[in-house]
């Protein structure tokens, strides 16, 4: 482990009663990276962040955080961690619970309430501070679980599915402070099933598939080793684009198609100016076509998606 | 061992200002008197005098010596009635409805076999009073004792002498040798404290279970499993919750300590009071001034 990973995980494996849900698992976190761990439901994220987090233990392999193996639990005043299913202490003070928070990651209670204070005002919840929890909205309460997890101010980040649940302008806050903390020099992971999220703001990412690593990398790197030739477009109106569509569609190898736009992967040695004329030869009028690196998203149903499963149960068969 | 702190302050302070904290501190000693003192005081009930007839089927003086000494406990008043063996069935039909119709509060049967084999029947509704049954039960054993001997020829007087009750005085002597403690002083002393225990095992240990279901059930317990270990996340937890018990039991031996040693009646009437103020205050008050602000 070099003194740029923060996270290094060796080979672990978890079972549960027979069920295999991370196997043979392996990934560096570099220190200072937004690392995202991407992957279907039921693919082994949570568990692996249990696992990191010295919650559930590994069956095998070993997991090293800030350079040793003293486990999660002992570097938690140095890990800021929310997990997928959070909760809070619903008669608890707002205020009153983020201070406890703190202090169960060692920070003094004045400094706990300082931080409180500034984080409750920065997220538009200071008058909220000496109401019950019970009297919050889910959102709200979504936001005052994000807040505990950096009162400590920790140098590593874990997420689980931090914006599941949120609604878009929340989202949208939570998603500013990831960059703003990503900025400050710190390290974050977190898990997701949203990849258009996790492309704006994550420069590393593993996807994981039925409880083993797919790929992994550096967000640029992983686009450019995909290969193949993609490009965007977008129609005016729905119904002329599935017409438009149908005329190409012997030159497309995937498509991920929303109707007014679509992301196209071409078959090996099309050319898109090819596709370009097919189109305008229909009565569809295009709004965009451009020439683009894989979506995270077409990477990620590439090799987790439905498409790289069936080949994969086929082996297993054989 | 901040950590540990922090939870055992969260368990305390969160506790105390809870309704249930409010709530069982002014009716717990009100709860703890009607499970024990209301049960004895139910068992002696009825200070008044509980007409009986007394049904004699055996003839000869019996009846009356039971009669007298019924009366004689002032709990009793009693008609003495003689029947025959033949008519017994008849006379207890007629008295039981006089029962069931609330005319009589119930009727002693006694018959040629008492004195023989001791055998006696009593039907009543206050069968259920243990005083009263008791004392019905003294005043028989006396009554076909002093017959008995009688009907041997020893001398009434004698009989009399021999009937005096006697008292059993019993003291404690410890260590530090002899005490002014009485054996039931310390028998009902072991049994209070004994009961006191186990409801402070059960209310507080059921507390802890509570604290623990409620951080399963919010879902909070990964977020502090993930920074305290087990132990010291349960250690704050029982330190926490037996706190709360500490405090309460403080505020009602505090108010107990007034109530026995002042009995001047507004001083009184102030630590009677206070129980419930104290309860109050400590809600109102303390969390604020001492827990939740800086």
């Amino acid at each position: 482990m070099t003194p740029d990973t923060v996270v290094a995980i060796d080979r672990i494996a978890k079972r549960f009663s027979g069920h295999v849900a991370v196997a043979d698992l392996s990934l560096r976190v570099p220190r200072g990276a937004v690392y995202g761990l991407l992957g279907p439901n039921g693919a082994g994220k949570t568990t692996t962040i249990r696992m990191i987090m010295n919650i559930t233990i590994p069956d095998e392999g070993t997991i090293e955080l800030f350079g040793d193996r003293m486990g999660g639990r002992h570097h938690s005043a140095r890990i800021g961690y929310l997990p997928e299913e959070r909760g809070l202490y619903r008669k608890m003070r707002v205020r009153d619970m983020l201070v406890f928070l703190a202090e169960a990651k060692g920070v003094s209670r004045a400094v706990g309430g300082a931080k409180a204070d500034e984080w409750l005002r920065r997220l538009d919840l200071a008058e909220w501070g000496p109401r019950k929890v019970e009297e919050l909205s889910k959102g709200m309460q979504q936001k005052v679980q994000f807040i505990g997890t950096m009162l400590h101010e920790p140098e590593l980040l874990i997420l689980d599915e931090p914006f599941s649940g949120l609604d878009p302008i929340n989202q949208q806050v939570l998603r500013d402070i990831v960059v703003h903390l990503s900025r400050a020099g710190k390290t974050i992971i977190f898990s997701t099933h949203q990849m258009d999220v996790a492309e704006k703001i994550c420069d590393h990412v593993c996807i994981i598939a039925r409880g083993q690593k797919v790929l992994d990398g550096a967000l640029a790197e992983v686009k450019r080793v995909h290969g193949g030739t993609h490009v965007a477009v977008a129609f005016e109106d729905a119904g002329a684009g599935a017409g438009a569509m149908a005329a190409v569609s012997d030159l497309v190898a995937a498509a991920d198609d929303s109707g007014m736009s679509a992301e196209l992967k071409l078959k090996d040695g099309v050319d898109p100016q090819t596709v370009l004329e097919r189109l305008m030869g229909t009565h569809a009028r295009l709004r965009r076509f451009e020439r683009i690196e894989p979506s995270l998203n077409r990477i990620f149903l590439d090799k987790a998606g439905p498409e790289a499963v069936a080949p994969a149960a086929e082996v297993a068969h054989a | 061992m901040r950590k540990v702190w922090a939870v055992i302050r969260r368990e305390f302070v969160e506790r105390v200002r809870s309704k249930w904290f409010l709530i069982s501190t002014v009716l717990g000693p009100v709860f703890m008197i009607s499970v024990t003192v209301l049960p004895s005081l139910l068992a002696t009930r009825s200070g008044r005098v509980n007409h009986i007839v007394l049904v004699d089927e055996g003839g000869g003086t019996l009846g009356e010596r039971l009669r007298t000494q019924l009366v004689g406990s002032g709990r009793f008043a009693v008609q003495l009635v003689a029947a025959g063996a033949d008519r017994g069935n008849a006379v207890r039909d007629s008295l039981t409805d006089r029962v069931r119709t609330e005319a009589l509060d119930g009727f002693l049967t006694i018959s040629p076999a008492t004195l023989e084999s001791g055998m006696a029947e009593y039907r009543g509704r206050n069968v259920s009073s243990l005083r009263d049954m008791g004392m019905m039960e003294v005043a028989l054993r006396q009554s076909v004792v002093t017959e008995r001997l009688t009907r041997r020829g020893v001398d009434p007087g004698v009989v009399q002498e021999a009937q005096r009750g006697i008292d059993l005085k019993t003291l404690r002597v410890t260590k530090q040798g002899a005490t002014g403690e009485s054996g039931m002083v310390t028998f009902f002393l072991g049994y209070g404290v004994g009961l006191v225990l186990y409801m402070i095992i059960l209310i507080y240990g059921i507390n802890v279970m509570r604290s623990v279901l409620e951080e399963k059930q919010t879902r909070i317990i990964e977020v502090l499993v993930s920074s305290l270990r087990p132990f010291q996340l349960m250690l704050g937890k029982v330190i926490g919750v037996g706190g709360v018990g500490l405090f309460q039991f403080g505020l009602w031996g505090l108010t107990g300590y007034l109530v026995m040693h002042f009995s001047y009646a507004p001083v009184f009437l102030l630590a009677g009071l206070m129980h419930p103020l104290s309860a109050v205050l400590t809600y109102v008050l303390l969390p604020d001034r001492f827990f939740a602000k800086q």
